[in-house]
């Protein structure tokens, strides 16, 4: 909560500054620097295909990434505390990815190395290798008392808060039992079971020590608002983030992913660095703090995940759902 | 270590020596003393000067206008004279201690629109001080502004060696200390945020301030704390004869200052106070939310003295301000202001010793409120320091004048009590109330000192002296303790009284001025300074909630050895000051911050904090016309200064946030009349250094940024030319009042310097990276209406 509360004073006091004049520069000078490694991939519980991306950094300028990709390498995964291993190969169409069997999976608490070798990262025949390992964390189990309810109304923080507003959408409120241990969430926002938004940016992170139910059962948390798109009149509630905005009948759900502490380190790295960065509040930028060895980029995670849904209906209204709840 | 030893040793077998040996060979002297006044309105003019014409050499007359002299016998020229006024001479046969009272008069109006010292014409060559420049509160008026805040710290930014950290911040950065290292003292007391309305402008209030000093090197021994310079304000002295009522009516605020007897001849008051209105605008504003917004900044300066007699003296200064910002519905507000208190009695024991004892408090704070709905949120942290100190300067002969005294400071630091209440009453995340507090730390810092100003031969003269310091954090208090690799270790609690951890310092200071001739000299000095208190600043440009935090076990004191010398040469009968000064500073247990730290509301700060060692080197070149209808300074500094931490950059050497490889200073004023000036000041430097992305990886369907080494890049350079013109009344004999008009341009070329540099993903094509910058002030014009009556 603390941390909403300092983004919300540093927001509210300053942002009329930042707005004050901005321009587009063209004729920067950056520095350019040799190659370096980046990774990118992780490994779930489900059993299926997994994927690890490798390839080369460029000029940040350079808009053209198409010669990136690292092919060629060898890529393996091992499970630490049995010893298993998880092969991938190359994708003969997709160079720099490379890809499990369709029968691979992680078990939770249980550590994952990836070792990536024979990489000729500078196209100079000096053959590197790199490694990384993160520890699968626990989830929540799916269970009866583990799911979703969306009521449709106003926002139930613009409510709480006393807030004036008619926008109307659906709350997504959660009940879940969540463990007393320290954990890292990651929530993706699911339209028709499909990812509303596919990167990593985009994605709400949790650090159960910021919120009061730590260890509790999340009695309908209210997580997140999304939007309406009436179909009879064309009425959206976001009208620039359409993609935010469900149907009648659309099912609306949430992936919940379990992270470890160093996975949850870089996603907030990355998003410090993609919230900008202002000579009143900015740290010096720096590279976010990855998995790999070797100087590499980017991460090798390996996270549980699950999914809670529900099929969004107007005419279940806020006022339903807190008279159910009051029951 | 050794060879520190070895140093200090040197240091004090050289001080005793040259006190020894100065005692004993001391010659029959006597005193001449007396006031300087105006002769019109009677105030005690504050650093006028008095020159002995046959010995090149002089004094300025002190706080209370009074001046000392120890001469053998004699007969000599003593040439008064002080900006403004005509100069006065007087012929003295001195055969016993005589008393001689010196009413000056003003040669009207006129002002030398450009004076750092309107005192002792060749007194930039002789007088042995590097690297200190004081600057009238008229040469500072002169100077262009931004919306026509006429502001003490940007006028010092104008200055060789001295560097603005970033646009139109009142933060300083003193021959590569960082803008914490500056200790900035308002009458005595500490002022620790010296800004408003986050850094645009100063906290001090030109009507009330007297004249500024800049110690950028040479930091006289009765001061310490600081690394890297001294900013010394004094207050002005309200008349002890006539009231008088002056103002100004700018474009941002409006300023009002009033001034005259309490009781005529002995108590004065003057109460200055100023306040912005543009938040009164705000609700014509179309915009609903511009309505809604909270902006604004007051403060008020105050001071009372009063003479007991001659020899008893008691000054009463006081500031208090506050900034606001805010929006009122649903609420939420941020506050911080200082409030800086100082009561100082001098007292004369006889004519060769005095003492100033001052008791002194400051008090910054800031606090951040919001209620919304069921919701209710306080956030605040404060710094308090209680001050008493004891100031002895005894003129043991006309060739010794000796200065030793002692400080104590108790400080109290509060870095954060946060409260939140939740009336949840739907029970969706639960009724509740937190509180987050991080414990107060206390400190006691103490400080003797003892230094002599010593004239060896007519042209050669010393100045040495040595400060002892030692710091204590004292208990109640719980300290974090952190393993080799910065991981928490354990914590520890100590009860209240426990003086749990002491640091000591010993800080030998020596300066000498060589004279080649009457217009040339040469100076050379050495200085360690120690800093037990030091700012977590976030960024480079500063925010109002950065913490003050102390030395403790986990982070030694800073120290910094500088070692300067320069040459001074006057051309022209004085016309033409220039000087060419170069340092070397080496800065021990330098702290910077470690990657992606949090430093707000943070109970671990420590544990962000990295210790390493620093090193900064220059060269200045100043050279200043004087006198006549067309003057000013142009000022150039080459300069580079680095960090080497073991944590940071990979244990590689960068360059600090503040450095500045050139820095040019253009500061010029024409009086086409005496009603009637043109003044215009150009400023260029080197690009911040910044860290900047060299590459770009691609992860999780986003174009990630590789940066460069840290500070390894550098901003476009900055430049900007400012001009003005003022227009005074006319002037009537016999009427009381007048008045001027001030328009001022800042940034008249339209320069769109950046602020800060950000790199963004197109919305259309994400492959596409751009940079972006944000740039504060395009072309500002202003107008101010100042009035005295």
């Amino acid at each position: 909560m603390l941390k909403i509360l300092k983004i919300l004073f540093i927001v509210i006091g300053f942002s009329f500054l930042l707005n004050a004049c901005k321009e587009r520069i063209d004729d920067l000078d950056l520095k350019s620097e040799t190659a370096r490694m980046v990774v990118d991939g992780h490994i779930g519980t489900d059993t299926t295909t997994y994927f690890i991306m490798l390839s080369r950094t460029s000029d940040y300028f350079d808009s053209d990434m198409s010669g990136n990709a690292i092919s060629g390498a060898i890529v393996i995964i091992t499970e630490l505390e049995t010893g298993r291993i998880i092969q991938l190969t190359e994708e003969d169409t997709m160079p720099g990815r490379y890809k499990t069997a369709e029968n691979a999976y992680g078990i939770q608490g249980y550590s994952y190395r990836l070792d990536v070798s024979n990489v000729d990262l500078n196209r100079d025949g000096n053959i590197t290798s790199y490694t990384a390992t993160d520890l699968m964390p626990y989830i929540p189990e799916v269970n009866d008392s583990s799911f979703i309810k969306v009521p449709y109304g106003i926002s139930l923080m613009n409510e709480f808060l006393e807030l004036e507003t008619k926008d109307t959408g659906f709350n997504v409120c959660l009940f879940i039992k969540e463990p007393p241990t320290h954990e890292y969430y990651a929530f993706i926002m699911l339209k028709n079971h499909q990812p509303v938004n596919d990167t990593l940016t985009q994605y709400d992170y949790m650090d159960d020590a910021d919120i009061p139910n730590n260890g509790n059962y999340f009695n309908g948390y209210p997580l997140f608002f999304m939007g309406l798109e009436d179909s009879a009149t064309g009425r959206k509630t976001f009208k620039n983030k359409t993609k935010y905005n469900y149907k009648q009948n659309d099912t609306l759900g949430v992936e919940i992913r379990s992270i470890s502490r160093a996975y949850y380190t870089y996603t907030s790295d990355v998003n410090r660095i993609y919230g900008g960065t202002n000579p009143l509040f900015g740290n010096t930028p720096s590279n976010v703090r990855g998995n790999v060895s070797g100087g590499a980029i980017g991460f090798f995670a390996s996270y549980p995940k699950m999914r809670l849904e529900a099929v969004c209906d107007t005419a279940y209204t806020n006022a339903k759902f807190k008279k159910e709840r009051s029951r | 270590m050794r060879k520190t030893r070895l140093l200090r040793l040197f240091v004090l077998v050289v001080f005793c020596y040259f006190s020894c040996v100065s005692v004993a060979f001391a010659q029959k002297t006597f005193g001449i003393n007396g006031v300087i006044r105006d002769k019109s309105t009677r105030e005690t003019l504050i650093g006028a000067s008095v020159l002995i014409k046959e010995l090149k050499s002089g004094t300025t007359a002190d706080v209370n206008g009074k001046y000392k002299l120890a001469l053998p016998a004699g007969t000599y020229t003593l040439q008064f004279s002080y900006m403004g006024y005509q100069t006065f001479e007087k012929i003295v046969d001195l055969k016993g201690n005589i008393n001689l009272n010196v009413d000056l008069l003003p040669t009207g109006t006129e002002l030398n629109a450009v004076e750092i010292h309107g005192v002792g014409a060749n007194r930039a060559v002789t007088r042995n001080e590097m690297g200190a420049v004081k600057m009238s509160i008229e040469t500072i008026k002169t100077i262009p502004v931004l919306m026509g805040e006429v502001d003490i710290i940007k006028s010092i930014q104008m200055l060789p060696g001295v560097m603005a950290t970033s646009e139109g911040g009142s933060g300083f950065s003193v021959r590569g200390g960082a803008p914490d290292q500056n200790l900035i003292i308002i009458d005595g007391a500490t002022v620790y945020n010296a800004s408003h309305a986050l850094g645009f402008f100063s906290v001090f209030n030109n009507d009330a301030i007297d004249d500024v000093t800049l110690y950028k090197g040479d930091i006289p021994i009765q001061y310490g704390g600081r690394l890297a310079s001294v900013l010394d304000i004094t207050m002005k002295e309200g008349s002890k004869q006539d009231y008088s009522v002056s103002g100004g009516i700018g474009l941002l605020s409006s300023r009002l200052e009033v001034d005259g007897p309490i009781w005529k001849d002995h108590t004065s008051f003057l109460v200055a106070a100023r306040r912005t209105y543009f938040d009164l605008f705000l609700p014509l504003a179309k915009n609903e939310m511009a309505k809604n917004v909270k902006l604004y900044f007051w403060d008020i300066n105050a001071k009372i003295s009063h003479d007991f007699n001659k020899n008893n003296k008691l000054t009463l200064s006081f500031y208090d301000g506050l900034d606001v910002f805010g929006v009122k519905d649903p609420y939420a507000e941020f506050d911080y202001g200082n409030i800086v208190g100082s009561l100082a009695w001098k007292h004369l024991f006889n004519d060769e010793l005095s003492l100033t004892t001052t008791a002194m408090m400051t008090k910054y704070d800031y606090s951040a409120g919001m209620a919304m709905g069921s919701v209710d949120a306080l956030m605040k942290a404060f710094l308090d320091d209680y001050t008493l100190k004891f100031d002895f300067t005894w003129i043991a002969n006309a060739k010794n004048t000796i200065r030793f005294g002692a400080s104590s400071t108790w400080h109290t630091y509060g870095p954060g009590d946060a409260y939140l209440t939740v009336n949840d009453t739907n029970g969706y995340i639960g009724n509740e109330t937190q509180t987050f507090s991080m414990p107060d730390n206390h400190a006691l810092e103490n400080a003797i000192y003892i230094g002599n100003d010593q004239e060896i031969t007519k042209r050669f003269s010393l100045k040495y002296g040595l400060r002892f310091s030692t710091f204590s954090n004292v208990g109640p208090d719980s300290v974090y303790y952190y393993d080799a690799n910065w991981n928490l270790m354990e914590t520890k609690y100590y009860k209240k009284g426990d003086f749990y951890h002491t640091y000591t310092a010993l800080e030998p200071r020596i300066g000498a001025v060589f004279l080649l001739d009457s217009t040339s000299s040469i100076k050379a000095n050495y200085s360690r300074t120690s800093q037990y208190t030091q700012l977590a600043q976030s960024s480079s440009g500063g925010n109002p909630m950065d913490l003050w935090y102390p030395a403790n076990p986990n982070i030694k004191p800073q120290t910094a050895d500088m070692y300067a010398i320069g040459y001074f040469k006057n051309f022209a009968d004085n016309m033409f000051e220039t000087s060419i000064e170069t340092y070397y500073k080496q800065m021990h247990n330098c702290i910077d911050l470690k990657d992606f730290s949090n430093t707000i509301m943070n109970p671990q700060l420590y544990g962000e904090l990295r210790v390493g060692e620093g090193q900064a080197y220059g060269v200045e070149f100043f050279i200043k016309k004087a006198k006549g209808k067309f003057n000013g300074w142009i000022s150039y500094t080459l300069s580079r200064t680095e960090r080497k931490i073991p944590e940071i950059n990979n244990g590689k050497t960068y360059l600090a946030p503040y450095d500045k490889t050139h820095t040019v200073n253009i500061v010029l004023s024409y009086n086409l009349n005496k009603r009637q000036t043109i003044s215009a000041n150009w400023v260029y430097y080197t690009g911040n250094a910044v860290t900047f992305p060299t590459g770009r990886a691609e992860v999780g369907n986003i174009i990630l940024p590789v940066y460069s080494d840290r500070n390894d890049c550098r901003m476009p350079n900055y430049h900007r030319l400012d001009l003005s013109y003022t227009i005074k009344s006319k002037e009537v004999p016999g009427r009381r009042w007048s008045y001027d008009w001030n328009f001022s341009i800042y940034n008249a070329y339209a320069r769109h310097n950046p602020w800060s540099i950000s790199f963004k993903q197109d919305k259309d094509n994400p492959s596409q990276t751009y940079a972006e910058m944000i740039y504060l002030f395009s072309i500002v014009p202003s107008v101010t209406f100042n009035f005295k009556f």
